[in-house]
């Protein structure tokens, strides 16, 4: 992810909390890429989850960090529309089962 | 409705938007990044979901070259509104990718973050990749710090 210029080192200064819809089995990921700006994806995750933006900031530098954050999970054909929709705004976004279920 | 202007020296800009153009183009007609779809999605759903992003990807790609209309040629002002936001959001980004993924491969993420580029090492088309990769993370980056005052939230 591109911080372009700022020459600011950031981290996560804690673990991000995922939205959860109780025992239902599927994530949103949402993997690093060195192009699309830290402040568009902190947007974009403001923007797709509804999250306030330390929320979103947060799983940034997740992605960031540790190269992928899980945005949310629930059922299958909610995240398929999340991971569609993050994709249209050109972020690298999967759908995977939850090995937790 | 709400907007906001953004001027700009059309001469300095002639030869990025040259170079950006024809890459518009291509993103009409193409996806930039191929979807990584789950292994148990059936052939339907994988066209329609190709079809839908690139349909998608096609409209982007007409609302952020719109912004370079008679307005921008008489007067060097484009002008973002809720209407076109997002689109020009997503279409920016969509172009940096391919500029990254062809012109810019060989160069270090780090050195493009930074901008710490030997630009006199660069080629003729690496200097105008590198500059409309920069020239479109700018427009990104205004419009995300005015998107409160677009969307009238402000």
């Amino acid at each position: 992810m591109n911080q372009l210029n700022t020459g600011t080192t950031v981290r996560p200064e804690k673990s991000t909390d995922t939205v959860t819809q109780p025992g239902r089995g599927w994530k949103v990921v949402v993997h690093n890429d060195p192009v699309n700006l830290m402040s568009y994806v902190v947007m974009v995750f403001q923007r797709v989850f509804g999250y306030d933006k330390e929320k979103a900031r947060r799983h940034m530098l997740e992605v960031h960090e540790q190269n992928r954050s899980v945005l949310w999970t629930g059922e299958r054909e909610v995240a398929e529309n999340y991971v569609h929709t993050l994709q249209q705004w050109q972020l690298t976004a999967t759908l995977e089962r939850n090995e937790e279920d | 409705m709400k907007k906001i202007e953004i001027k700009l020296n059309q001469d300095a800009l002639a030869p990025i938007l040259d170079h950006i153009k024809p890459l518009a183009g291509e993103i009409r007609d193409d996806l930039v990044v191929e979807p990584q779809l789950h292994s148990d999605m059936d052939a339907d759903l994988r066209r329609f979901w190709k079809q839908d992003l690139r349909e998608k990807l096609g409209s982007d790609s007409d609302a952020l070259m719109n912004l370079f209309g008679r307005r921008f040629f008489e007067e060097g002002v484009i002008e973002i509104n809720p209407d076109n936001a997002d689109a020009v959001l997503r279409a920016s980004a969509a172009i940096r990718l391919l500029l990254r993924q062809r012109s810019l491969k060989h160069f270090p993420d780090e050195s493009l973050e930074s901008g710490n580029v030997a630009h006199n090492e660069m080629s003729l088309e690496e200097q105008r990749s590198y500059a409309s990769y920069l020239f479109l993370a700018s427009i990104q980056e205004v419009v995300i710090d005015h998107m409160d005052i677009i969307l009238g939230n402000a």
